[in-house]
């Protein structure tokens, strides 16, 4: 069964600044959707809203058709990575994956070099393997859709293509929504792109739609 | 169904740690105190324990607010988290309040 998470009708501002006021965005399993946008677009706070962490004036979240009416969400249902570092420094790998459901093989086949951090605490390591571990997280348990806000951010390139490799996996289970600034990144794992900007959804279908829209040098 | 639940407690344990210390610190000296004065002091403790507790929230919910998407991508609300945790830490206090009176 394909499920869809759909998200429109959102409206936030910022004093006399409209942030966003004409978003539609639709997400369905067995797809990846990019979304890009400069600095201060209001990518983050869309995702943010989807989340339920943000409260917008207006917004309507649905997923199968059914509106999300309140700030609680179901991690059967989504599960978000946000930008910054969000898993307590003080919790070890392997009690990490057991809140997750996961198992550390599995994690170990992708990323060989964590096998050494089984009983290390996740604040002893450095910037770039903490965020791969907090995007296998929210990448690989089990959800509908997964909302992931810039998960190159900090990463290597030689990691960046495994982590390619899971969404393209993973995106076969579940609507996976993506952000950040590495646009050929995105576009080899997405189905499709969006782009926001003035607080408005452009759909986007090719490089040249991304010129026209400002985000890349034409 | 109880792995589920043995997951939440062990989530909810695991939030309180974060603040648990500094809150166990203040409810002991709120015993000694009390162990001291007696019964007269309970409503200023309290209402010391309550101020302290409201310090403790401004302070997480400033300085480690990332961690809430933690609890929330595992199914546990902020509110959830706070109403748990600082109901067992109140009753913890008051259940000790009553003991310390008793043995003195």
């Amino acid at each position: 069964m394909i499920h869809s998470l759909e998200i429109d009708s959102i409206f936030l501002e910022y004093g006399l600044k409209k942030v966003l006021q004409n978003v539609y965005i639709k997400s369905e399993t067995g797809k990846a959707t990019g979304l890009l946008g400069r600095n201060g677009a209001g990518k983050s706070c869309l995702l943010k809203i989807v989340f339920g962490e943000l409260d917008a004036g207006n917004k309507s979240v649905r997923i199968d058709g059914k509106p999300i009416l309140h700030d609680y969400r179901k991690p059967d249902d989504l599960r978000y990575l946000p930008q910054r570092r969000f898993i307590p420094g003080f919790l070890r790998l392997n009690r990490i994956f057991k809140d997750f459901n996961l198992d550390f093989n599995d994690f170990i086949n992708e990323f060989p070099d964590f096998e050494k951090y089984y009983k290390t605490r996740i604040k002893n390591l450095s910037g770039g393997e903490r965020r791969i571990v907090e995007i296998y997280m929210i990448l690989v348990a089990k959800t509908k859709f997964c909302i992931l806000d810039e998960p190159f951010s900090q990463i290597m390139p030689l990691h960046i293509e495994i982590i390619k490799k899971l969404i393209l996996r993973e995106k076969q289970y579940k609507g996976i929504i993506i952000t950040d600034h590495l646009y050929q990144d995105i576009i080899d794992v997405c189905n499709n792109i969006y782009v926001l900007k003035n607080g408005k959804t452009h759909i986007v279908y090719s490089l040249r739609d991304l010129e026209i829209l400002e985000y890349i040098n034409a | 169904m109880i792995a589920a639940k043995t997951r939440t407690l062990r989530l909810l344990f695991t939030f309180y740690t974060s603040y648990a210390i500094v809150s166990l610190l203040i409810t002991c000296c709120c015993l000694i105190i009390s162990f001291t004065y007696g019964i007269g002091t309970f409503t200023a403790l309290f209402w010391f324990k309550i101020i302290t507790l409201g310090l403790i929230f401004y302070f997480i919910n400033s300085y480690k607010r990332d961690e809430y998407y933690y609890y929330k991508n595992l199914g546990l609300h902020k509110r959830i988290l706070w109403i748990s945790t600082l109901s067992f830490d109140i009753l913890l206090f008051i259940l000790l309040f009553i003991l310390s009176i008793m043995i003195r």
